[in-house]
């Protein structure tokens, strides 16, 4: 009964390593990708913008004073918005190799108790 | 006199939390019988008034997005959150000078500073006392009176100071945003919503920001005393990107001229503010959908939380 048990223990460790490190590898590289896709798309959004506040608020005038301070807060929100892609998309990456790497085995048709808690 | 916890039903009512409240008041109710004779009567004027119940509206909502099991066993949770709510705003109140909170005499003015503090330090150990054997619920209780305390010296500090929207945000985040997190983190009883807990609280905070400037009441607070002491709202974040008004904004003294251009100034970037506030409301909303299983009363909490500037 007892080398039964660890015998299918090691058969399960043989084949479990393997698929944990594989999927580890593709859950890592399509996060790696989604967050550089989704900073190269935060970036393409907010750029122009930032290059027209940066124009303005370099040439002095009347609203250059506005503009620096509105491209401060402006490239901090960059900033800011980029790292919480990249936490969201880390936590998305977390999630997934926990719900992929979930045991399939459902609970047994009838609970075994071995010995008796109460005569 | 309302004892306690009387409920914004309406709000409740579309959060289908209706019968967690009611136990939260009856908690409550039950507490305050149990509580030393010496303080029952601040600790139930602490707690009267008209309350709006989001931050135990977030632990029930955030309690119903990802677990499955019944939310009244966040009752416990919610008690403990409100408590803690309760102390801050009786600090709050201490360290404006307030004369009412929630349209009734502050605690302190009712009954003198000293009785404040006590009932403050009373409300923090019961909230405790209510998680004595759950170290995940103290630690967090924990983090979050820690996180209160650093943001109302953090935001003391930064009065008068020339920050911008981001530093505000910063700001609302350690303020309210702690208080909503740690909601969402308990409620949920994991980290999964505390993005979310965040979002919302930084909306809230906000949406108190554009409410009191538009000499609302709806949250509670005073944009005149945020104006004198130098605050860093959202809207005055945004209007002193314009130089003359931070040089106006830097100035110490009570000189109404000066108060009164700085308070239209603030004003005139409500508009700005709104979207402001709609971008945080829909990263919240993003958040929702993205990491809970029923995100529904999520995003009708975000739903009433965005409307608070606009009553």
């Amino acid at each position: 009964m007892r080398s039964r048990f660890v015998g299918s223990l090691r058969g399960l460790s043989r084949l479990l390593v393997p698929r944990m490190l594989a999927t580890g590898s593709l859950v890592t590289s399509a996060t790696a990708f989604r967050v550089g896709v989704s900073c190269l798309d935060l970036w393409l959004d907010r750029a122009p913008a930032l290059v027209r506040l940066a124009v303005r608020a370099s040439v002095g005038g009347a609203g250059a004073g506005t503009a620096q301070a509105t491209f401060r807060d402006d490239l901090i929100a960059l900033a800011r918005e980029g790292a919480e892609v990249t936490w969201r998309e880390l936590r998305r990456a977390v999630d997934e190799l926990e719900e992929v790497t979930r045991p399939q085995e459902g609970t047994g048709v009838r609970p075994h108790r071995p010995y008796r808690v109460k005569p | 006199m309302t004892t306690g916890l009387a409920a914004s039903g309406d709000l409740m009512a579309r959060l289908g939390a209706l019968a967690e409240i009611q136990l939260l008041r009856e908690r409550v109710a039950a507490w305050l019988e149990s509580v030393d004779d010496e303080l029952r009567e601040s600790l139930t004027w602490a707690l009267s008034g008209t309350p709006k119940h989001f931050r135990p509206a977030t632990v029930f909502a955030c309690h119903r997005a990802v677990r499955e099991t019944p939310a009244s066993e966040a009752v416990d949770v919610a008690f403990a959150v409100e408590l803690v709510h309760n102390m801050s705003l009786i600090i709050d109140d201490v360290l404006d000078g307030s004369d009412e909170r929630r349209r009734i005499a502050t605690v302190e003015r009712k009954f003198g500073r000293l009785t404040a503090l006590m009932a403050s330090g009373y409300l923090v150990a019961d909230a405790f006392d209510a998680f004595a054997d759950d170290p995940f619920a103290v630690r967090h209780l924990s983090e979050l009176l820690r996180r209160l305390g650093v943001a109302e010296c953090l935001q003391w500090r930064l009065r008068r100071r020339p920050l911008g929207v981001e530093d505000w945000r910063r700001i609302a985040g350690e303020d309210t945003g702690s208080m909503f997190e740690i909601c969402a983190v308990l409620g949920a009883r994991s980290e999964r919503l505390r993005r979310y807990g965040h979002l919302l609280g930084v909306l809230y905070h906000g949406c108190d920001d554009v409410g009191d400037q538009r000499g609302l009441e709806a949250l509670g607070g005073g944009g005149d005393e945020d104006i004198r002491d130098g605050i860093v709202t959202l809207p005055a974040a945004l209007a002193i990107r314009d130089a003359d008004i931070r040089e106006l904004f830097r100035i110490d003294d009570d000189d109404q001229e000066r108060l009164a251009i700085l308070a239209d100034a603030f004003r005139a970037q409500l508009d700005e503010a709104e979207r402001v506030l709609d971008r945080i409301a829909e990263s919240a909303r993003a958040e929702a959908k993205r990491f809970a299983g029923d995100a529904e009363p999520l995003l009708a909490l975000v739903d009433q939380v965005r409307q608070l500037s606009r009553r």
